[in-house]
């Protein structure tokens, strides 16, 4: 059987290449943690390409606006309808930012309104125990972007599973280092990551 | 005289019972034959001429003149091997399937008490049918033969319980089911001790269980519980990896042959599956296919004590739902509701499920059909009314012929008699 596959999706408006390292550091933890079969590189897979429907989780990050041609919106579509996990990070730290508004915005059109995720949901204690919901990334913390830690994360729900999960906690660049690096941490700041894998693998 | 008072006689004692052999054809009036029958047999040894079987009322009588001592034996005019089981699908969106035997190129004609339904053609044994689930009575016509059978009144369904490890497969599996209105307990293996639980899976029982899903090889303890509830009655359904748990091989209704890559890469609607990857079963003696590609087999049934095995050779049937045309996650769905309800232990409720001889058991269908046989198989009812037929070549006694009662008889004679008196009287005749 083939493994898990860390597919990053690519978009043709905006930079969906911005976070380069973040692959291979969820598929090192995941092997760390973890005995799910895992390919030990990822994949980039156009969203309007029928290619989507091999890898039922899709990674999605960028600083720019998000703008989907019509082919990306079907696809993304059925995507969503069929279970697969859409997972969203807002590579930026500012207010309001020209990816949050016009990704949201593609979001809610295509798949579905954004919620608020409560902190108690299964997401977070799918493998590793979030006691307090989603971790804070050290760009919350240090004041940089807008300044704010958000308590949430939001998503798009089918069903009552996760059809899209949608980050503006920049865990694009908490996570984009090389995997090594992770020694110098005292906790590994990408455990969550493999909370998303799980869930997306089991619900 | 001598043959008046003979006669007298014979018009005042009780007929004495004729003796040789008699014979009728079912539909010749065999009702009108066997009322007469009741009232003066025309012989001790009857022979029926059957080309179909008499319904259960005339059946019934033969079968009571036989153990009152009369010889009834029965000729076979070619009465069609017919017979129908109707049983409830394992299935939360419910269906009913006929089971009909028949003889291969017959034409087989389902109706339902408000006229025809489909027509089959029966292959080697038979032939079935999903009908919807309000059908509750069901005939099956063979020529001038009919049988009749009516379904179990319900089917209490049990949980299903998916075990494997946390993958594609298991995630889209479980979705399915649980779509199609199953409700699904999983164990899901993501690390060393550590699973991710739905519902209450331990509790591996027929009670509570109606079949388990396992989709990856399972440590030993477990695929013995799951040997142990297999053979106790429950269903079991395995994937290549599944059958590879050593405690489960031998419940496995095959081999598998090496894996042969998809044939193509687009889910047609019409064969989705020849996009998908497969191993070939090579069946064991007792199993039987359920479903075959390119010659080859891809899924597969057998009986294992108690319970059913199903095998398929599919290992990522996820990549249909996600991958195919329109219409795939409802064909992917249905594909692994069709595998369930293969396996599946069936308790039934209500009408056929009660005690009564020849009431339905758990899920069985030959003796659900024996809650009338005559109806449901009325060549083995006239087997179990009758006996084996005469052999071929034994000689058939021809109808009887009316017979002038004796009394009668009498009757002229005296009335003649009278008359030559009364003529020889008014005569002056001596």
């Amino acid at each position: 059987m083939s493994g898990f596959v860390f597919a990053t999706a690519q978009y043709e408006s905006g930079d969906w290449d911005s976070a380069p390292l973040v692959p291979a550091n969820i598929i090192d933890t995941i092997a760390r943690y973890t005995q799910l079969e895992v390919m030990p590189t990822g994949v980039a897979v156009p969203l309007g390409s029928a290619e989507l429907f091999r890898y039922p989780f899709v990674f999605l990050t960028g600083h720019l606006p998000v703008r989907l041609n019509e082919t990306e919106r079907a696809n993304l579509r059925t995507f969503a309808s069929r279970g697969g996990l859409l997972f969203v990070d807002d590579h930026n730290h500012d207010v309001d930012g020209a990816f949050h508004r016009t990704c949201t915005e593609e979001i809610t059109r295509t798949v579905g309104p954004l919620v608020d995720l409560p902190n108690d949901h299964p997401l977070y204690s799918a493998f590793f125990r979030f006691e307090n919901g989603p971790p804070t990334t050290t760009h919350e913390l240090n004041g940089w972007g807008d300044n704010l830690v958000h308590k949430h994360l939001l998503a798009v729900l089918r069903d009552g599973r996760i059809s899209v999960l949608y980050s503006n906690k920049d865990y694009s660049s908490e996570w984009g280092y090389h995997p090594e690096s992770k020694r110098l941490y005292s906790v590994d700041n990408t455990r969550f990551a493999v909370n998303v894998i799980v869930y997306a693998l089991t619900r | 005289m001598l043959l008046l008072a003979a006669l007298l006689w014979g018009s005042l004692a009780p007929a004495p019972r004729a003796r040789g052999r008699s014979a009728v054809r079912v539909g010749g009036g065999l009702g009108a034959a066997l009322d007469a029958w009741t009232a003066a047999p025309p012989a001790d040894t009857l022979m029926l001429l059957a080309d179909t079987v008499p319904v259960a009322r005339l059946l019934a009588r033969l079968a009571a003149l036989r153990r009152a001592g009369t010889a009834v034996t029965w000729a076979d005019g070619g009465v069609p091997a017919t017979a129908i089981a109707l049983e409830r699908v394992a299935d939360p969106e419910g269906g009913v399937r006929a089971l009909v035997a028949a003889p291969p190129g017959t034409r087989i004609v389902l109706a339902d008490p408000f006229g025809a339904m489909d027509t089959l053609r029966p292959a080697a044994g038979g032939a079935s049918a999903l009908l919807a689930s309000g059908e509750s009575e069901v005939r099956a016509a063979v020529g001038a033969q009919s049988v009749e059978a009516g379904a179990p009144e319900s089917l209490a369904l049990r949980h299903l319980v998916v075990l494997g490890r946390a993958g594609w497969e298991s995630k889209f599996t479980i979705a399915a089911l649980e779509e199609r209105g199953w409700t699904v307990d999983a164990r899901l293996a993501v690390a060393p001790g550590i699973e991710v639980v739905q519902g209450t899976p331990a509790a591996l029982d027929t009670a509570r269980t109606a079949a388990v899903v396992v989709l990856d090889s399972l440590p030993a303890a477990d695929g013995a519980r799951v040997a142990a509830f297999a053979l106790s009655g429950g269903g079991l359904v395995l994937s290549p990896s599944g059958a590879r748990t050593p405690a489960l091989a031998a419940l496995a209704p095959a081999r598998q042959g090496p894996e042969i890559r998809a044939a193509t890469l687009a889910f047609a609607s019409a064969s989705p599956r020849r996009a998908l990857s497969f191993f070939p079963l090579q069946l064991r003696g007792d199993a039987l296919p359920l479903e075959a590609r390119d010659g080859r087999v891809a899924a597969a049934a057998r009986r294992a004590g108690a319970g059913r095995v199903v095998e398929v050779g599919y290992e990522e049937t996820w990549r249909w739902r996600l991958g195919g045309g329109t219409e795939a996650p409802e064909a992917h769905r249905a594909w692994w509701a069709a595998v369930v309800a293969s396996a599946a232990y069936r308790p039934v409720t209500g009408r056929g499920a009660g005690s009564a001889p020849g009431r339905a058991g758990d899920g069985d269908p030959v003796r659900g059909a024996g809650a009338d046989l005559s109806r449901a198989a009325p060549r083995a009812a006239i087997f179990g009314a009758l006996g084996a037929p005469a052999p071929a070549g034994a000689p058939t006694p021809t109808p009887p012929r009316p017979r002038v009662p004796s009394g009668l008889a009498a009757g002229i004679v005296l009335a003649l008699l009278l008359v030559e008196w009364g003529s020889r009287r008014l005569r002056g005749a001596p």
